[in-house]
């Protein structure tokens, strides 16, 4: 490439000329374009494999990828600075790459000045007017000062960690997020009090069917904590029942002390699951729900590797008022049959092809028949003893029965129901039972079917052999007066409690004084720092608008003959707060966005926001969603894109193109 | 050459298929309403039995007479014969037969067979709690849920309920009723009268009265037409779209294009074999015609019509370049890639579903959408085109080296597709920005679909830069041109059947990747071999001065600024 002597831009532009030819070489494109392919390949790669978010934040959104593209810009501004001064058959050439660095100009300008956020609007409500920005946002209200401050995270791929917290201030007061979790939960936790506080005890429990030991606080007295149901049994703390009451009868009777009492006991309405496993029949087992024992036994027979047996799921065998049962069981499953001569009915039937107990949930690890159960319930009409209180009456309000005075606490006939599994003292007669003596020693005993199968003394941290199939009980601790607290705190992995409400750990700092609390997203919360605090709140960001926009009415089209949604319109209303009579109605649908302020050609300048529909609720028909834009950098996008298009055109097609060589070829 | 018999066989059987046949056309005519559309009864028919069996005829296993989809759905519907022992329901899934125990080396089975089947009873209430609980469906529930779709669509027709022929005179758009409904909608009397007017169709069926099913029909179809005039779609309509049913004009375009291949094989007959090209590409075109009059838009809704129409872009390319260039090579290339294109959408209906339905909401009602998506599929066309000559170009370095050089005339054949490829790809691709811009709010947000458009774009232009800055010449390109086509298939195949969320570990998604993952492969291997054989070539006999590095640098860093084909090329 030859320069002109002659042009006056000659002298300084020759000293340029090297670099400009070095930063518009064709070696640095290929390298910039290869670059760019392997890059966005993994991108769409980890899209697919991974997630979208991946994606953006190590790709199309990371720095360097950003990075990348501008250098991309400068290569092709080079490419067509160094060529010239420009010759008339170059003009395909120049238009072209031109029109990329336009394209890519506009797309940083949309970048760093543009908005994009959703809007939700009701019908019937008043106008909105802010937008939810698709970031999280830290947000602090100093109550001292008056001072706001936020500060954006990105809680998914670069969550706050204690080595690498998120800090930011408002005026004096230091804010810092300094841990994230996906699942913040209710922590309870036990300690001594000081003085009046209940007995309570920390037991662990393991099994084969649970990947890890559970531990958990029983307070005496309390009626949430006093006992720990958990797959097919249950732990209770209660207190010693007076020598004359056997634990047999109380068992029996649906492990109530109030039972020896009750001289008018009598059978009555009884659920009762069941647990049962082909492998391990010792390890069948059953809990009643409601009522009492039922006294049917269950065996589960299950050959996985004999073909016949893999159809059916094996054999469910029952024994009910000496009567006998067997059933297929892939022929009852969630089906409900009568055992027909007797007072019970089958029902919820579950097969488990490999058993295990997460959380408190029975469920299948895998499809493999590594360990098969079958789970079922029956209800029905418990025998009952002729002098016995029908169990499910026996029923109290929370809080009102004393269990430390031996009289019938729940005389009252209503059955609040749905408590009756929560109260496992009541209902639940198997599992283990540990006992508060007066003089501070702690007893135990352990049913199974109304059978007691082990009792004896407790020591603390040592193994309590329960009879009760392959569960290890320990007991950790004994406190005599037990403080129970509680706190929004992290959740462990795969706690079965998980709603899904994630927070982040923020802790405010002022001369010397510090506050530490857990902020779940969505909940603001109010950290103390002496007499003064602030307000934290975690979630999304939020733009606000100068209008308002209301939604008038939504229509979904369908298709028809058909319930398929064909489209779906918003009449929404856009109203200016300066000018509140001037109302302007718009429809809004699929591939017809709305601007606002709108104005001739307003769609080439994309300044104004626009609304477009973007998503509804099958459930609502009067909310609709629109996205909503505003990208300054338009205009350069689509003039870039005319120029690339219109430069492509002219160097393949406007050139005078020789055809002399065309000759004949078969 | 065996496939090319059983090919010419299925056509010929597809001719035959009306002769000896009760003439049903007359039934054929009542108007349905399915899946979000009025059509014809023959319309209906052959969607279901291709649901149901897989297939739009219907062989009778036990008389082993074949029935065409309007004999098979009157029977059904009028219950001349029990389709429950029947095996008509598909199972084409092997380890789903296994699972549900089925008689080995079948594919149909009787509707009562499955509906006896406790495994498959067991699948249903899996799938249906696995929904419940929103779990993700294994490949083996999907097949199941397929079967078990299949069964219900046999039984609706059965017990007439999804046979809504009955017009609704309250809208356009509002459902029609089936013939249980009528009562409802317009009283006993015209229950009472259309209960008559069927029993006439159904005992002339029956009997295989033809005079009388025609004249039933006719009398039904009248009927029918007199509850909601307005609303009854007119009969030409209705004649237009049996016309595309029946007239099968892909099928014999593919036929002529076929013919066309061979033509131009022999020495002298370039004109009669660009006639016969030129014919077949007008076929395809009248059938295009005919689907978008029927569907009312333009062919852009799925994998099938895509398949069409880059078959149709391909084989309109060769033709426009032979006519410009005088070069049969583009006609003899573009012929095997349009007749594969059809071939498949032809052979293949469960995995490019033909059936014409509604669009869905976004795709509906846009300028931008049907210029970006015609355009970026010429784009595929015109590198489909590409891909066939960069073959065509390496099989000549390969099997005969002594014609092919860095000079050679087929390299500015080639070039001159690229280009154009290049400019329809850039320009469809931007064009979907556009349309994102209306549709989605945004302009480019990095969707597999639109940054694997971009990539197959970037393949080319790196290719052709590469060329000019003279890392590789005319022989690269050749291989390039036959390379970046599998970007080209990722876009358009693999976005969706591969990367796509929730697809990618499934069904015909599946199963046509391993199709084209091992030709895509067998392709691979021809091109190493290719490169491998020029390599050895070149070093060992003393190259040509034009092909020598240093000069097609120096040649290519003039041809920078010019962006054409090298000079070498114009010799």
């Amino acid at each position: 490439m030859n320069t002109n002597p002659n042009l006056p831009l000659n002298s300084r532009f020759s000293t340029l000329r090297p670099w400009i030819a070095l930063l518009g070489s064709l070696r640095l494109a290929m390298l910039l374009l290869a670059v760019i392919i392997v890059a966005c390949i993994v991108g769409t790669v980890a899209e697919s494999r991974l997630d979208t978010t991946v994606a953006q934040a190590y790709v199309y959104d990371a720095s360097w990828f950003i990075g990348w593209l501008l250098v991309l810009c400068v290569n092709l501004a080079c490419a067509v600075l160094a060529r010239y001064p420009w010759k008339p058959h170059q003009i395909g050439f120049i238009v072209t790459h031109v029109g990329i660095v336009v394209l890519l100009i506009g797309a940083m300008v949309g970048r760093v000045w543009g908005l994009e956020g959703s809007i939700t609007l009701f019908k019937g409500n008043q106008p909105a007017s802010a937008l939810v920005l698709n970031r999280t946002v830290l947000e602090v209200h100093d109550t001292k000062t008056g001072e706001k401050a936020s500060k954006n995270l990105d809680l998914n791929l670069r969550p706050p960690t204690a080595r690498r917290p998120v800090k930011f201030r408002a005026r004096d007061l230091q804010i810092s997020a300094l841990d994230y979790a996906k699942d913040l939960g209710v922590r309870t936790w036990v300690e001594k009090a000081a003085s009046n506080g209940a007995p309570a005890i920390h037991v662990v429990l393991g099994s084969g069917m649970v990947p890890q030991p559970i531990d958990h606080w029983l307070v005496l007295g309390d009626p949430q904590r006093e006992s720990f149901v958990f797959g097919p049994t249950s732990i209770r703390f209660l207190p010693e029942p007076a020598s004359g009451a056997s634990e047999e009868v109380m068992a029996k009777s649906g492990g109530k002390p109030q039972a020896t009492q009750s001289p008018s006991a009598a059978g009555g309405p009884a659920q009762e699951r069941h647990f049962v496993f082909s492998k391990l029949p010792e390890m069948s087992m059953a809990r009643s729900v409601t009522g009492q024992s039922s006294g049917v036994k269950a065996k589960y027979r299950f050959a996985p590797e004999v073909k016949s047996d893999a159809a059916t799921k094996g054999v469910l065998e029952l024994e009910a008022n000496g009567k006998k049962f067997e059933y297929p069981v892939a022929d009852i499953l969630d089906r409900k049959v009568a055992l027909a001569g007797t007072p019970w009915t089958l029902s919820g039937v579950k097969y488990l092809a490999d058993f295990r107990l997460q959380g408190k949930e029975a469920v299948s690890a895998s499809d493999d028949p590594k360990n098969p159960a079958v789970v079922f319930e029956l209800t029905g009409i418990s025998p009952g003893s002729a002098n016995g209180v029908a169990a499910e009456k026996c029923e109290h309000e929370e809080g009102e029965c004393d269990h430390t005075q031996k009289k019938a606490c729940c005389p009252e006939p209503n059955d609040p129901s749905g408590h009756a599994a929560s109260h496992a003292h009541a209902a639940a007669a198997d599992g283990l039972t540990v006992y508060a003596r007066p003089d501070g020693t702690l007893r135990y005993a352990s049913f199974s079917k109304g059978q007691r199968t082990a009792e004896g003394n407790v020591k603390i941290g040592q193994n309590i052999s329960t009879g009760l199939a392959d569960w290890k009980i320990t007991v950790e601790s004994f406190l005599e007066r037990a403080a129970v607290h509680q706190e929004l705190a992290p959740l462990p992995p795969d706690d079965p409690t998980a709603t899904g409400v994630s927070g982040v750990l923020v802790q405010l700092e002022r001369a010397g004084k510090s506050a530490r609390q857990w902020v779940a997203t969505g909940t603001p919360a109010h950290l103390k720092l002496g007499d003064e605090g602030a307000h934290v709140s975690l979630g999304y960001g939020v733009h606000p608008l100068n209008f308002g926009v209301a939604l008038d009415r939504f229509e979904v089209e369908r298709d028809e003959g058909t319930q398929t949604p064909a489209g779906f319109k918003s009449h929404v209303r856009f109203v200016d707060p300066k000018n509140p009579a001037a109302l302007v109605a718009r429809e809004i649908w699929m591939n017809h966005p709305a601007n606002f302020p709108d104005f001739p050609g307003v769609g080439l300048w994309g300044t104004a926001y626009k609304f477009s529909q973007a998503s509804w609720n099958p459930n609502n028909l009067n909310q609709t969603t629109l996205q909503v834009v505003r990208d300054p950098g338009w205009s350069l996008k689509w003039s870039g894109s005319l120029m690339l298009c219109a430069g492509l055109f002219t160097m393949f097609y406007l050139k005078p193109y020789p055809r002399r060589n065309l000759t004949r070829k078969p | 050459m065996k496939k090319w018999i059983l090919l010419i066989l299925t056509v010929a059987q597809a001719l035959l298929l009306n002769a000896g046949e009760l003439n049903l056309d007359e039934a054929a005519r009542i108007v349905i309403q399915a899946n979000g559309r009025k059509k014809p009864l023959d319309t209906f028919a052959s969607e279901s039995l291709q649901t149901i069996s897989g297939r739009r005829t219907f062989k009778d296993s036990a008389t082993g007479r074949r029935l065409n989809a309007m004999d098979a759905l009157l029977s059904m519907w009028l219950g001349t014969r029990d389709w429950n022992s029947v095996p008509v329901v598909l199972v084409s899934d092997a380890r789903l037969r296994n699972a549900l125990g089925l008689a080995p080396g079948e594919r149909l089975y009787a509707f009562g067979t499955l509906l006896e089947n406790r495994m498959l009873r067991e699948f249903n209430s899996q799938i249906q709690s696995k929904r419940s609980r929103g779990e993700e469906l294994t490949s083996l529930d999907r097949e199941a849920e397929m079967v078990l779709g299949r069964m219900q669509t046999l039984n609706s027709i059965a017990r007439g309920e999804s046979l809504a022929i009955v017009p609704n005179r309250e809208g356009a758009k509002s459902s029609w009723f089936n013939p249980a409904a009528v009562k409802g909608a317009y009283g006993e009397q015209a229950a009472a009268d259309l209960a008559a007017a069927l029993k006439r169709v159904s005992t002339a069926y029956a009997a295989r009265d033809e005079a009388a099913l025609a004249a039933g029909a006719r009398e039904l179809r009248a009927f029918l037409t007199a509850l909601a005039p307005a609303h009854y779609p007119a009969l030409s309509a209705i004649n237009r779209e049996i016309h595309y049913n029946r007239a099968h004009p892909f099928r014999w375009a593919w036929v002529l294009y076929v013919a066309a291949f061979f033509v131009l094989l022999a020495p002298k007959a370039r004109r009669a074999g660009l006639g016969i090209f030129a014919g077949g590409l007008a076929l395809q075109v009248y059938g295009f015609v005919l689907r978008c009059l029927i569907a009312g838009h333009a062919p852009v809704t799925n994998m099938y019509e895509s398949v069409v129409w880059v078959s149709l872009g391909v084989a309109g390319f060769a033709l426009v370049f032979d006519w410009i260039h005088r070069s049969r090579v583009y006609s003899l290339t573009a012929a095997p890639l349009a007749v594969l294109g059809l071939i498949i959408a032809d052979l293949l209906p469960s995995v490019l579903n033909p059936n014409i339905g509604p669009l869905p909401p976004v795709l509906r009602d846009n300028f931008w959408l049907v210029t970006h998506v015609l355009t970026i599929t010429l784009g595929y066309a015109a590198f489909a085109l590409a891909m066939g000559l960069g073959h065509v170009i390496l099989a000549f370095y390969l099997f005969k080296p002594r014609s092919m050089g860095e000079k050679s005339l087929y390299h500015h054949l080639l070039y001159r597709v690229l280009q154009i490829g290049v400019f329809l790809l850039a320009a469809g691709t931007i064009l979907g920005g556009v349309w994102a811009n209306y549709s989605w709010g945004r302009f480019w947000g990095w969707d597999p679909k639109e940054t694997w458009a971009l990539i197959a774009l970037l393949f080319y232009i790196f290719a052709i830069h590469g060329r000019m800055a003279g890392w590789w010449g005319q022989f690269g390109l050749s291989v390039a041109a036959a390379l970046c086509f599998n970007g080209v298939l990722m876009a358009w195949y693999g976005v969706n059947f591969v990367l796509g969320k929730g697809l990618h570990s499934y069904g015909f998604g599946g199963g046509g990747l391993q199709w084209i993952g091992s030709i895509a492969g067998l392709d691979l291997a021809f091109v190493g071999w290719c490169i491998w054989a020029h390599s050895r070539r070149t070093r060992l006999a003393p190259r040509p001065s034009g092909g020598a590095p240093s000069a097609s640098r120096a040649e290519a860093r003039d041809s920078v600024s010019t962006f054409g084909p090298s000079k070498e090329s114009l010799g």
